[in-house]
């Protein structure tokens, strides 16, 4: 019985602390989602990767509509005419990390999320970049994921945002 | 017997595993959390995160923390460890285009205070119940920054009557207030003072960032003096001071602040260049117009204790433009783009024939809007400052174009030329920078007329336009079509180019960083050429980006 127990103990601890999906180049499925992982060119000798949901719409860009084409489109200025609620964005990032953030702090990391909206604002397309030997995992990754596609929508001002397919947003970088 | 023992022991056991499996979940799965934030908006919550993680409270948590500041190391306050913010009084908005998280001092600072000595004269005119201090945690583009904003205010202000400091806030400055507005760090550092007398302006005092450390000294009864007139070299030492039933238990020095002034009512005003040598002051009067986002006229003084530096008076009435309604930002490099820029610089507008007296307004609008959009469209309309430049509204295939071969700008329609469009002016500038920039202009790498295709070239002009534009706005417009790879690459690149926004790309030939520069430049733009469906695509040409180069070269952050 008493062995049992402590296997047992020694089983959760391993599955929560070491149980979780190393981030290398290429497609990984893991519990309700596949990931695509890829590398960065490095930047002042840091590697970086980047990892998207296979769920995202515009693998391939985003295409020009036809009025974008136009030489007499006026671009939206997304400093003044795109909104996004930066802080409750931060916070689901945040809170799903609390718990590894002196681990994220001593590896000086860093957090980049780039964020696709449709005119309606909705998330169609999340790309997060991160230090190659991230403490973060990619079932962190999937929460956080699915939390802003739940979570954060877009407004806008203005009308020069219907002209676009999608409207790409940048969140300040996180650096943890 | 033996069972019975059995049993017991597997009694102890069983709880024993349960607490010890508690223990390793918690270890793994530690929560940061020390309260709520149930209750806070998603604003103060994040700032209150920010702040708690940036100033934590030491595990000692002893009332003062002796801060190290380099060769005049002193021990001193650190503000941080006895100040408490109030989360659930925290008011939020929008100022100078940072967020602002306003936020009272938490209950238990009720009998401390930040005073400017004790001397029976100081102790008469600027009573410690005259004195509000408040946290301000402001997110600007850079990031979040803390001040401990403290109001001191002065006998002839509040005329007995305390609960005046109630209409004082950082973006509130009641028409009557006379005394101090102080800014320094959690960490009780100063970061700038203000002096008002009857709601105006009088003098600012900011910290200057090469001066001195602070010199460790004794205080009470030291310098302390009449406020009532500005006199040369006007000095007090700022504490942080306990009371207890109403009598001063203990008083920790902070720093000095000092004014010097001609005194009198006549000329002065600031003059010398900012940074070294000596100050004429700055005398009440008709001195140089100073606003508290000017850094142009400041003059540097160095004090018994501090290294300052003085900036002149304002006119003789009436606030600074753009802070009129309330206190100016703590620090000069806090955006101001709500004060216009005037003078020998201003760009000498003609408009077409034909225009209306509304359309000139608008486009007038429009250029005044460019020249504060932001730091480098403040240099652009500097470049350009007292150059005579033709505006015309002609329809025709653009939104709005310049012209190599005039010098001239033009708009589509008349919704162009309004200030929401300001941006469009800030994209046809630095083509005009470009133009003045490569010799020969950059005519021959437009669009040809006839065809309508694109010379070799345009796609050097326009990248470099593209780069320009997501250096200087943090944007990331060259690859909004990109693929998740380029648009990721590209924002890395962008990034690491201004250290994530907070500064521009300072590149000198022959160094490594030009070269790694020019490299991955090239990489991107063969890779903006290649983007389907891009109007700019052309033939490359062997260009330097020198236009983008000097001119960050120049206009060196965005904080200008």
């Amino acid at each position: 019985m008493k062995k049992m127990i402590l296997s047992s103990i020694v089983f959760m601890i391993y599955i929560n602390c070491h149980g979780q999906t190393k981030l290398v180049p290429g497609e990984i499925n893991i519990k309700h989602d596949t990931f695509v992982i890829f590398t960065l060119k490095p930047v002042d000798s840091i590697k970086y990767i980047g990892i998207y949901s296979n769920s995202n719409k515009y693998k391939n860009g985003v295409p020009y509509t036809k009025a974008e084409k136009n030489r007499t489109f006026v671009p939206m200025d997304f400093r003044k005419d795109l909104h996004v609620n930066q802080n409750v964005l931060k916070q689901i990032i945040y809170n799903k990390l609390s718990n590894k953030l002196n681990a994220l702090k001593s590896n000086k990391e860093t957090m980049r999320v780039n964020i696709e909206f449709e005119p309606n604002g909705k998330v169609t397309d999340i790309i997060f970049t991160l230090k190659e030997n991230t403490n973060i995992t990619l079932e962190d990754i999937e929460q956080i994921d699915q939390k802003i596609r739940r979570d954060i929508n877009a407004t806008f001002t203005g009308e020069n945002y219907k002209q676009y397919i999608a409207i790409d947003y940048y969140l300040p970088v996180i650096v943890f | 017997m033996l069972i019975i023992k059995h049993k017991t022991k597997l009694r102890l056991f069983v709880p024993f595993c349960l607490i010890l499996i508690g223990i390793c979940y918690y270890g793994c799965r530690k929560d940061t959390k020390t309260e709520s934030m149930a209750n806070l908006s998603p604003t103060v919550a994040q700032a209150k995160t920010w702040y708690e993680r940036t100033y934590p409270i030491s595990a000692t948590n002893s009332k003062l923390a002796v801060q190290s500041t380099g060769a005049n190391a002193n021990p001193s306050v650190d503000l941080s460890q006895v100040l408490k913010p109030d989360w659930a009084h925290g008011v939020t908005y929008t100022r100078f285009k940072a967020g602002v998280v306003e936020l009272p001092l938490a209950p238990s600072a009720v009998n401390t205070v930040i005073s400017l000595g004790h001397s029976a004269a100081i102790m008469a005119h600027y009573k410690p119940q005259y004195t509000r201090s408040s946290f301000l945690l402001i997110n600007d583009s850079t990031g979040y920054h803390a001040y401990v904003m403290t109001l001191i205010a002065d006998s002839t202000y509040i005329k007995n009557d305390p609960t005046k400091l109630d209409r004082d806030k950082y973006n509130k400055r009641d028409s009557d207030f006379s005394g101090f507005c102080i800014y320094s760090t959690p960490k009780g550092k100063l970061v700038s003072c203000w002096y008002y007398q009857n709601g105006q302006l009088f003098y600012s005092v900011a910290a200057n960032p090469y001066g001195s450390g602070q010199v460790a000294q004794s205080y009470i009864g030291n310098n302390g003096k009449q406020l009532a007139d500005l006199e040369s070299e006007d000095c007090y030492d700022v504490s942080w001071d306990t009371y207890g039933n109403g009598e001063l238990t203990n008083s920790e020095y902070l720093y000095t602040v000092c004014f010097e002034s001609t005194g009198g009512s006549g000329g002065g005003g600031s003059t010398g260049g900012s940074g070294g040598g000596t100050t004429t002051g700055g005398g009440v009067g008709n001195g140089t117009t100073t606003t508290p986002c000017s850094t142009a006229s400041g003059s540097s003084i160095i004090t018994r204790s501090k290294s300052i530096n003085v900036y002149g008076p304002p006119p003789g009435s009436g606030a600074p433009v753009g802070v009129a309604s309330g206190y100016p930002p703590p620090t000069t490099t806090t955006s101001c783009d709500e004060t216009p820029i005037t003078g020998p610089n201003t760009i000498k507008i003609v408009f077409c024939q034909g225009l209306t007296t509304q359309e000139q307004n608008s486009i007038t609008s429009t250029v005044a809007a460019f020249s504060t959009e932001d730091c480098a469209s403040r240099f652009l309309y500097n470049y350009f400052g007292g150059k005579t430049i033709s505006f015309c509204i002609t329809p025709g295939n653009y939104n709005a174009n310049y012209n190599p071969a005039t010098g001239g700008f033009t708009f589509s329609t008349d919704q162009m030329a309004t200030p929401a469009n300001a941006d469009l002016l800030e994209h046809e500038f630095f083509h005009d920078y470009q133009n003045a920039t490569y010799p020969g202009g950059i005519l021959p790498y437009g669009e040809n007329t006839t065809t309508g295709a694109n010379n070799p070239g345009a796609v050097n002009i326009e990248f470099e336009q593209a780069v320009f534009n997501d250096i200087a706005t943090g944007g990331r417009s060259a690859f909004t079509q990109g693929t998740p790879e380029q648009r990721t690459d590209y924002d890395s690149w962008i990034s690491s180019l201004t250290n994530n926004g907070t500064v521009y790309p300072q590149l000198s030939p022959g160094t490594a960083a030009y070269s790694q520069f020019i490299t991955s430049y090239n990489s991107y733009l063969s890779e903006y050429n290649n983007i389907p469906g891009n109007a700019y695509t052309s033939s490359i040409i062997n260009l330097t980006p020198q236009a983008l180069i000097n001119l960050f070269n120049i206009v060196t952050s965005p904080n200008c």
